[in-house]
């Protein structure tokens, strides 16, 4: 009898827990208490999603932080646009390496998690000859993707044929995550990218 | 014993399904259909795949009992990120709102906090494409898209002045032939991709788009041009960005059916 009323209170617990349940079943995409260094209210890394790196590591975007990073979402079967994207990046790459213009990161987020998975982004940054200690490629859920992309302002739109229509932006990241600027166009000048790259770490951001 | 253990199994399952169902009380199925987008190459036609929607949109009320569980949604405590200056400016306080709002759809709310509240409910935001095909429907007809009748009742709500002081309970408006209420009449709704329509900055007159800005820039020619609804809520969810709080801008919740998750349409 003891035992039934232990299960039944249990019951009722469990019942009253299946409201909150879904509280700590929630993604929980705000960190309730960011480390004093990411309380920047604009910073990128306020987001709380969990990414898969090339490796197959699980991620969270403020594992970033630290140094400047330079970002864009692509998509590896993209015909023409991203490859621009992407020699692009490798051209600041180059000229930071060159100019010890001190810690930079390169982060590459994928458009299209569902083709292009940990493994394939894996096989993409080997291809291209992407140092990995200075390159994150990330593979996240689509919902993840697209609240990030709203936090880019980079729109993306899956046309049928396994193509996208999206932004062709390169951003900057501070160290602590908040968009610093914006190279938007396939055609863009690295040379303002690179001077506001300048800026941010001499400013020691 | 085992008698008594089969009966609090009962029980538990029972309480399970009350607390299931409860999230899914006030959706309703939306049958598998397909619909035309507005802007699509060619003849593109998106397949909706059957899903559940909310009846209703979210109220006040309900966004109350969200922010009193999640406390960094609450408008002293959101960072500029996930909402502008404007969050919750009609709510009293923090956890309070006006009674005379309570039944009415939450608005003043940014993409974000509407797409946290539907995964707080294990829902998600409908699709536009979702969207836009429950919003062709009329009180009888499941396509009603083309009746001018139609069209220009809801081009009456629209013109309707602004009261920002007040909106009215959701209900107040029609039912739908899906049994869906105040999709035309009460406020615009966010949708998971609203920014998935692809365009330069002040577009209203150009119908290409700049290739530099954006790959693969087909030609988006509008399909049914008697459509001005569609039209404008194409041409304000292109004007909007996700933080953005709008006085009429409010949302409702959709979730897959449990066969199809994964097929969700775009």
């Amino acid at each position: 009898m003891k035992n039934l009323y232990i299960i039944l209170i249990a019951a009722l617990l469990w019942s009253y827990g299946c409201t909150d349940k879904r509280n700590s079943q929630a993604p929980g995409k705000l960190s309730d208490s960011a480390p004093a260094d990411l309380s920047a209210d604009m910073s990128v890394y306020n987001l709380n999603s969990t990414w898969t790196n090339s490796e197959g590591r699980q991620m969270k975007l403020s594992e970033l932080a630290g140094k400047p990073q330079i970002l864009a979402i692509i998509f590896t079967r993209c015909p023409s646009a991203c490859p621009r994207i992407l020699i692009s990046m490798t051209q600041i790459e180059a000229e930071a390496v060159k100019n010890s213009k001190g810690k930079v990161g390169f982060v590459l987020v994928t458009m299209d998690p569902d083709y292009d998975t940990p493994q394939v982004l894996h096989k993409f940054a080997e291809d291209r000859g992407l140092d990995l200690k200075r390159w994150t490629l990330l593979h996240g859920s689509e919902s993840d993707l697209t609240e990030l992309a709203n936090v880019l302002n980079v729109r993306i739109r899956k046309m049928p044929g396994d193509i996208f229509d999206h932004s062709n932006v390169v951003h900057l990241l501070d160290s602590k995550g908040v968009m610093v600027f914006r190279q938007e166009g396939l055609n863009a000048d690295i040379k303002q990218t690179l001077a506001a790259l300048d800026k941010i770490s001499s400013d020691g951001n | 014993m085992i008698g008594r253990f089969c009966i609090v199994l009962i029980g538990l399952t029972v309480i399970s399904g009350v607390c299931l169902s409860q999230k899914n009380k006030d959706m309703v199925v939306v049958e598998r259909g397909v619909y035309t987008p507005l802007y699509s190459p060619d003849t593109t036609k998106a397949i909706i795949q059957p899903f559940l929607m909310d009846r209703y949109a979210v109220t006040n009320q309900q966004f109350v009992k969200f922010v009193l569980d999640h406390p960094q949604w609450r408008r002293s405590r959101i960072k500029r990120l996930f909402a502008d200056s404007g969050y919750l400016k009609h709510w009293s306080s923090d956890t309070a709102v006006n009674s005379l709002n309570r039944q009415s759809p939450v608005t003043n709310v940014s993409w974000y906090a509407a797409k946290n509240y539907c995964e707080c409910q294990g829902k998600r935001l409908p699709t536009v494409a979702e969207w836009e095909y429950v919003a062709q429907a009329g009180k009888t007809k499941k396509d009603a898209s083309h009746d001018t009748a139609f069209i220009n009742e809801i081009m009456k709500y629209y013109s309707r002045p602004r009261t920002p002081m007040f909106i009215p309970p959701v209900g107040s408006t029609f039912r739908n032939y899906f049994g869906l209420y105040d999709i035309h009449g009460l406020i615009w709704e966010w949708t998971a991709n609203f920014n998935s329509a692809l365009s330069t900055g002040e577009s209203r007159g150009d119908a290409s788009l700049d290739k530099n800005l954006f790959c693969g820039g087909g030609a988006v020619n509008a399909k049914n041009l008697k459509n001005y609804p569609a039209y404008l809520r194409f041409a304000m969810r292109v004007s909007l960005k996700a933080n953005y709080t709008v006085w009429n801008l409010g949302f409702r919740c959709a979730k897959d059916l449990p066969s199809q998750t994964g097929n969700k349409t775009r």
